[in-house]
């Protein structure tokens, strides 16, 4: 087990190296010079400008930029320039150096957020929380809702509950996810007035800083029903198919024969083994889940990670969205291992092949 | 709802299509078939109609608004949030009075057209590619494919909406430009699924044969594999572009796809959340219309599926 593990590991480190190669061509392929977008502020002196295009080798090709941008520039020692780019000379004559700033994102330096001024990384892991909150509720509720429904729909093949539940499936899957939460917000928010239009806490939260339990599930009904809707439609479907698998097969006939009640037989004997083609599809949700909680975040004023970087594309704050796109990816990947080693844990077949 | 994610399609879907021992069956010709069986589906035809109608009346945009003596684009302040059939505005106007009924005619224009051009730019992409790597696979130029896995693994690692979020933001794209981007973005799955087939195609003898003779590789690939398994390609078709209206609405939703004025349906419900007490209309009725086009899509392209291969029909069911 350790070894697989130790393989899918390996695995992941040039996919990752892949990231980083996209992420920065992201940014190359941006209009706009990167130095005017980097050094901009009504107090940079014209000699921070041409002292941070030296740095960060504007004239050099775009490989080294990115070596440098991965590996950072702080082993680099670089001219000490004037405001008109002239090399600084000491009383010698000798030409002043200075050393490099950046430790390069491989040192966890993402660089500084344009917007907040802070680290970029910083920035979106104090959102890290709330996504979870959010993300982790909806994924709860899409397994405990979805799994029990598709059980039903297999045992009641060709019922009522079963066409009934395939049509939802199939309608909610063209549902938009955004048109979704704006009907929700239409119908419990503004019309009936039931709960909030929206973010993860009522305003005088802000200023008396206390929180109800009450208040906080209010907050959280209608985000985490819009974004686990698509995964009770998905998990439904997938476990009503594995079920049927697992319901021909002789142990359930031999369950069945000894007398077991019907509940006991579906939800124990076959649910069990009918759950294992689930955890590989646990990996390929994540993607699914962070696209779907850019949607839900920004419509809900939801101040996670991805309503982050969501502001950061629209201030083109440059760093940030760089650190969102690795700190997205990375989840991705380890979402990928870990459906993959709980695939491995359950079926054993898996890691022999 | 799950956003161009990659689906589990390495198997032949066709494998148990032609029955040799059936008489009914017998002599007739794949698509043949696949056309008697979706002549007897009523639901699946009834979608088909559904769409039809949609494209008909987005195609005549210009003449209905004409005959309608209403504009999708005329702004009119004296005019705004009109309840549905008030005057001559069959679902009333928006916030600065232009004609919906007609905005959504021509959005429909912009969203179809998007979504089936990127559609078919993806296919022509995936299936290339496929063919190519799976072709390559394991020979002399087996680098051809393991690149290409690398990229596809990497593209699948990005959370394909995100990529797409931050490449328009930057790019701000013109409505070719978004074709073209998602089109980019999504050509993996079909990828797989050539690359699949065309990997089971390879060893068989009319391959051996055809290369016996001389065939050039690129010979091989396109005039003997990709006939053989088109239609494996075309049958996801339908769903694909289902899920492209989706993605295109949610991104122009965004302000990030298709930008205002031009209407298309996801943009119309950008200020959505300010319509909420004046023009409820305004929120139902453009998303209504992608739900119905994107269900519609995905029962013809189960249907075309069905018809391809009735034993996968069975097993759902």
């Amino acid at each position: 087990m350790r070894q697989y593990i130790f393989r899918r590991l390996l695995q992941a480190i040039p996919t990752l190296f892949g990231i980083t190669i996209l992420s920065y061509a992201i940014v190359v392929a941006a209009p706009g010079n990167p130095v005017a977008t980097l050094a901009f502020g009504p107090r940079t002196t014209q000699a921070q400008k041409v002292q941070l295009a030296e740095q960060l080798g504007i004239n050099d090709p775009v490989y080294k930029q990115y070596i440098r941008w991965l590996v950072g520039n702080d082993w680099q020692s670089f001219r000490t320039l004037d405001r008109r780019g002239n090399p600084v000379r000491d009383a010698d004559g000798n030409i002043e150096y200075e050393n490099g700033t950046q430790r390069g994102i491989l040192r966890g330096d993402f660089g500084t957020s344009f917007v907040s001024k802070k680290p970029a990384m910083d920035v979106l892991v104090g959102k890290i929380p709330a996504t979870l909150e959010l993300g982790g509720l909806a994924l709860l509720f899409g397994l405990g809702l979805g799994l029990p429904i598709g059980v039903l729909a297999a045992v009641w093949r060709g019922g009522w509950f079963d066409n009934i539940t395939r049509v939802m499936a199939v309608v909610f899957n063209a549902v938009p996810v955004f048109w979704l939460g704006l009907l929700l917000l239409l119908i419990f928010g503004s019309q009936l007035g039931w709960l909030p239009m929206g973010g993860r806490y009522p305003t005088n939260y802000f200023i008396t800083g206390e929180v109800t339990v009450r208040e906080r599930v209010e907050h959280l009904i209608l985000p985490v029903a819009v974004l686990s809707t698509g995964y009770v439609a998905v998990f439904s479907r997938l476990m009503r198919a594995s079920t049927l698998d697992v319901l021909s097969q002789d142990y359930i006939r031999t369950a069945q024969a000894k007398g077991l009640r019907g509940r006991q037989v579906y939800f124990v004997h076959a649910a069990r083994n009918a759950m294992i083609p689930i955890a590989t599809i646990l990996g390929p949700a994540i993607p699914g889940l962070i696209g779907g909680a850019l949607i839900t975040e920004t419509i809900f004023s939801w101040p996670g990670v991805a309503r982050t970087a969501f502001t950061a594309v629209l201030t083109q704050d440059y760093p940030v969205i760089m650190a969102s796109v690795i700190l997205v990816s990375l989840a991705t990947i380890i979402g990928y291992l870990l459906s993959d080693i709980l695939y491995a844990l359950i079926d054993p077949r898996i890691r022999l092949s | 709802m799950t956003i161009l994610e990659p689906t589990a399609v390495d198997q032949n879907p066709l494998a148990n299509v032609v029955d040799l021992s059936n008489e009914e069956t017998f002599g007739k010709s794949l698509f043949a078939l696949a056309l008697g069986r979706l002549r007897r589906d009523y639901l699946t035809l009834f979608a088909l109609t559904v769409l039809l109608i949609l494209i008909i009346l987005s195609l005549l945009a210009p003449v209905i608004s004409d005959v309608l003596d209403v504009s999708y684009r005329r702004i009119g302040l004296d005019n705004t949030f009109q309840k549905i059939g008030i005057q001559k505005h069959f679902l009333g106007t928006d916030d600065v009075g232009r004609d919906q009924f007609v905005r959504l005619l021509y959005g429909g224009r912009v969203s179809l057209g998007i979504a089936v051009s990127a559609a078919l730019l993806s296919l022509v992409i995936g299936t290339s590619l496929g063919v190519i790597a799976g072709f390559y696979q394991g020979g002399r130029f087996r680098f051809v494919d393991d690149v290409m896995m690398w990229l596809i693994i990497t593209l699948n690692s990005i959370p394909t909406f995100f990529l797409l979020l931050v490449i328009t933001a930057m790019l701000s794209p013109s409505v070719g430009t978004l074709i073209l981007i998602l089109a980019f973005l999504s050509w993996t799955g079909t990828m797989r699924l050539v690359r699949g087939e065309t990997l089971s195609q390879r060893g068989r003898e009319y391959i051996v044969a055809a290369s016996a003779i001389g065939a050039s590789p690129l010979r091989i690939m396109f005039l003997h594999i990709l006939p053989n398994i088109f239609s494996i390609i075309v049958v996801n078709l339908a769903s694909d572009i289902g899920v492209l209206i989706l993605v295109e609405a949610a991104l122009s939703y965004l302000n990030l796809g298709v930008r205002p004025p031009t209407p298309s349906w996801g943009n119309m419900l950008t200020n959505a959340q300010t319509f909420f007490t004046k023009g409820v209309h305004l929120v139902i009725c453009p998303g209504s219309l992608i739900v119905i086009t994107v269900l519609c899509l995905f029962l013809v392209g189960d249907g075309v599926r069905d018809a391809f291969d009735p034993q996968a029909a069975k097993k759902v069911a």
